[in-house]
């Protein structure tokens, strides 16, 4: 027992020197981006000049220029192609939903719920940028590539099938393209879904009888996976690319968007690693970066440097600790509930993320972020997370287990509780939560062996449900729908852990069965309580990230709620009028 | 001998990285992480087959190396097909390979030249002024250069680089990228675009070079000296000058000169750290990334590329033993 004290008092101690060797960290910057916390539209607004280049960093690459196929569905292509993608609209900060000015005239409107009908309103001069209107067909052909229906698409690999499986049919007339459902779709995020990706007239161009032949559809999706995309729905179109290195970008004079587009040329610059990005905006060598990871060695070096200013703020993705239910221990509710409120989240955070984010909150909803209009904090009330020994010892007494001599705690079948934790090697944060996590429940005498991951396994150990707990990270955005199906659906294979619970399964059936955002927010709530009192999943936080910028760029900050991150608004982005 | 040892360096590195990863699994678990749904079982199925994991580990290797069977017609070495990437279809692995071959020879080339440069200079002035506080000098240097890894000196090279640049006020040092991001040129004109790229990792991979060489080329050296023909040379009068230049440095180049092709394929193979410190997207970054992926196929190509040239390396080593030492001969 005093050796997994031991480990976590060095493991805090040399995390606090390293820390006091380099500097404080955590705080968000200068200037610019100061205010983001209570302004997080408007912050580092400003008049822009006109004209300008610059280059933003990626800390990531992609192989694939397709993002409707397995391959090509990766965060950075997704934010290497905001200039250009058709994207149906995008949250801002403040969560709202925003429509893609350069597409529509107006929101998508529900004009039937039975069957769902969507109706869609074409902005006159919406265009690929090469003098082609967007048509009905654009409609069709992301349809077709989305359906995982091989009478509509034979050989495609689809990322998601979701909405494209459930769609009926596509008319158009005029500028309005109406899309039916089948009466299975009953999705209250019916305005969020993507409806094109890719030009439907440059596959015919091609050769593709995409409409008529299933074989020529798939092969026009792997013709746009290999092409560098020439054509562009957005502010922006691309002038040069090398797949997984960079994309440049100049002004889309076609673009039917109103917002005036000022920069000439926007670079994106894959980058290997935060410590090479930071470097290179120490250096001059590009303007600013929102990579998916924050240090404190980071934060460090940015405060140092002159002529930027950067935020750390709960980023796009969010930590959790999982419990695998087929384990021959944590099948037992009762010990599930005391492992988890034996861990000290608290703990765990100041130890590790309030390093680099000194606001930061414990997560309290799995679904809904802290500050959501549909948040409501069903945990703290549990116990789950407090840290509190005694209760869990309590709770674990009532259930019939016992300790021994050596305070190793028994099961009812007198049978010494060991379990291990699993984390990515890589991943600092996870390590820290893990031998922390270890330290703790030696108190309540389990026995935990810490097991590292090699990160590119994590998917792998997942899958096989090769973890007893393991902590980890998913993504998250406003959409929730989807989520609790996705986390803890008995059938989903994304529930790593196994949960089978009937009755979360008809409260997560549920949610889809409403229209009305609010109806399907409370009764995702609702799955919510469900699964807190099943002990399976304890939230930790927001995974924070950073966003670092030039002092010469205005109208740039960070955005938790797309995919894009701080290239959200990408039109908008200029250099500072002087 | 060549193909045997390549055959059976393929065949270990194919089970070392096939093994241990699931390609699969990883990407079903990214894409479920970035669109929060579950992935279907048909897209499942089809990357599957895309990338060759619905066979067994020896159907795969035959069908890498043959291309005979079942294929997507994107394999079989023999036939000219490196196999798909799991990166996607945009990053075939030929493109890349070829592409990045060039690129890590840029950055080789100018190191391995200087590293073999200073290294003679170092070791031929440590011999003649041996013992001296300039071959005491030359010797801490050598070590001190030898004892630090390379990720060290490369962070310690790039951090003095953005100081320097500060200080001068511009950016004459560049810390990331072998290139302007999208200069296009010819052959002269992407050379001078690179130039500020180059400076800093070519100096980091020069010094950590040239240490070993440096101590090989001044044991070499000394050896000759002390040999009969240099001090016959010297007690006939020759002037010390000449007897150093045409006597002594000539026979004490030979290990040298040996060393120089191994050191260079060596080095296309080992310059994933700098290359890694730097953002050179050249062979190395792209095996260590393959690697880390489990990207078999890509590995492969690697482990094919840089054996040829290391095997390459040692026949041109073989050869100029016998072309500087007329004593050996090949039958």
């Amino acid at each position: 027992m005093k050796r997994h004290h031991m480990a976590a008092v060095a493991a805090s101690a040399c995390t606090a020197l390293v820390l006091a060797g380099c500097g404080q960290g955590g705080e968000a910057s200068a200037a610019g981006l100061d205010d983001c916390l209570t302004d997080p539209t408007g912050c580092n607004a400003g008049e822009r000049g006109d004209g300008g280049e610059i280059t933003w960093a990626l800390d990531g690459s992609w192989g694939s220029w397709n993002q409707n196929t397995s391959e090509g569905n990766n965060a950075y292509v997704s934010v290497a192609l905001v200039g250009m993608w058709p994207y149906t609209g995008q949250f801002d900060p403040a969560g709202d939903f925003i429509v893609n000015e350069g597409l529509f005239a107006a929101e998508p409107e529900l004009v039937s719920e039975d069957p769902v009908t969507v109706e869609y309103t074409l902005k006159s001069g919406a265009n690929w940028g090469d003098g082609t209107d967007v048509t009905v067909d654009d409609f069709i052909y992301h349809w077709y590539a989305t359906s995982g229906n091989a009478d509509l698409c034979d050989g495609c690999d689809p990322a998601n099938t979701t909405r494209g499986s459930q769609v009926e049919s596509i008319t158009g007339e005029g500028s309005t393209v109406t899309v039916t459902y089948g009466e299975d779709y009953h999705s209250a995020e019916w305005q969020y879904e993507e409806v094109l990706s890719q030009p439907s007239h440059i596959a015919e161009d091609q050769g593709f009888d995409w409409q008529n032949d299933p074989k020529a559809m798939a092969a026009a999706e792997d013709y746009f996976a290999e092409t560098v995309p020439t054509w562009s729905t957005g502010p922006f179109t691309i002038e040069q690319a090398v797949p997984g290195d960079y994309v440049i970008y100049v002004r889309n004079d076609d673009w039917a968007g109103d917002t005036e587009v000022t920069l000439d040329k926007i670079t994106f610059r894959v980058f290997d690693g935060l410590d090479n990005i930071v470097t290179a905006l120490r250096n001059g060598e590009i303007d600013g970066a929102s990579p998916f990871s924050v240090t404190s060695e980071a934060i460090t070096q940015l405060e140092g440097a002159d002529g930027t200013s950067y935020a750390v703020a709960g980023g796009p993705s969010w930590e959790h600790i999982d419990l695998n239910t087929h384990n021959e221990f944590l099948s037992d509710p009762a010990l599930r509930r005391a492992v988890l409120t034996a861990i000290d989240l608290e703990n765990i955070i100041e130890r590790t993320y309030a390093f680099v984010q000194s606001d930061i909150e414990r997560k309290n909803n799995h679904l809904f972020r802290n500050g959501s209009e549909y948040y409501a904090d069903y945990l703290s009330a549990t116990g789950q997370g407090s840290g509190d020994i005694e209760m869990a010892r309590g709770d674990l007494e009532e259930a019939g287990y016992e300790w021994d001599s050596d305070g190793s705690l028994l099961t009812p079948g007198g049978e010494q509780v060991t379990l291990n934790f699993r984390y990515s090697e890589s991943k600092e944060n996870r390590k820290i939560t893990g031998e922390l996590t270890q330290a703790t429940l030696a108190d309540l005498g389990i026995d935990v062996e810490m097991r590292a991951i090699p990160d590119a396994d994590l998917g792998s150990v997942l899958a096989e449900a090769d973890f007893d707990m393991i902590s980890y990270g998913w993504s998250s955005d406003p959409l929730f729908v989807g989520s609790a199906s996705q986390y803890w659906a008995s059938d989903s294979g994304s529930n790593f852990g196994g949960l089978e619970d009937d009755e979360l399964d008809a409260l997560i059936a549920d949610i889809n069965g409403t229209l009305d955002y609010e109806e399907a927010a409370d009764r995702a709530n609702l799955a919510v309580q469900r699964v807190i009192e099943d002990a399976y999943v304890l939230p930790i936080v927001d995974t924070p990230v950073v966003v670092m910028v030039s002092d010469r760029l205005v109208n740039v900050r960070d955005n938790w709620a797309s995919q894009q991150r701080a290239a959200y608004n990408i039109a908008e982005w200029g250099i500072v009028d002087e | 001998m060549m193909i045997p040892v390549l055959l059976g360096a393929t065949i270990l590195c194919f089970v070392l990285v096939d093994i241990p990863n699931d390609p699969v699994q990883d990407r079903v678990f990214e894409i479920e992480q970035s669109t929060g749904e579950p992935v279907p079982q048909s897209t499942i199925d089809a990357l599957e087959a895309t990338w060759y994991y619905d066979r067994s580990i020896p159907e795969r290797y035959w069908i890498w190396l043959t291309g005979v069977g079942d294929t997507n017609d994107d394999i079989g070495l023999i036939q000219g097909e490196w196999g798909p990437s799991i990166e996607g279809t945009a990053m075939p692995i030929g493109d890349e390979v070829s592409d990045r071959f060039w690129i890590t020879l840029r950055l080789v080339l100018f190191a391995t030249i200087a590293s073999i440069g200073i290294a003679i200079l170092a070791g031929v002035v440590s011999a003649v002024k041996q013992y001296s506080r300039v071959d005491y000098t030359l010797t801490f240097l050598g070590f001190l250069f030898l004892a630090m890894p390379i990720f060290w000196l490369g962070q310690l090279f790039k951090e003095g680089a953005v100081q320097l640049n500060k200080i001068l006020g511009s950016t004459v040092f560049q810390t990331y990228g072998s290139g302007t991001t999208g200069f296009q040129g010819n052959g002269w004109a992407v050379f001078v675009d690179s130039l500020p790229y180059l400076i800093v990792p070519t100096l980091v991979l020069m010094l950590g070079g040239y240490a070993a060489i440096s101590r090989y080329q001044r044991a070499s050296m000394l050896e000759v000296m002390n040999s009969d023909y240099v001090r016959l040379a010297r007690a006939k009068g020759v002037r010390n000058g000449t007897v150093m230049r045409r006597h002594a440095l000539r026979t004490a180049l030979i290990p040298v000169a040996t060393f120089a092709p191994l050191s260079l394929s060596a080095a296309m193979g080992g310059a994933m750290v700098t290359e890694r410190i730097f953002g050179w997207r050249g062979l190395g970054v792209y095996s260590l990334d393959a690697i880390n992926a489990g990207d078999t196929f890509a590995v492969m190509a690697y482990v094919l590329i840089s054996g040829i040239v290391v095997l390459i390396g040692v026949l041109i080593s073989d050869i100029l033993y016998g072309v500087l030492d007329p004593r050996i001969r090949f039958e």
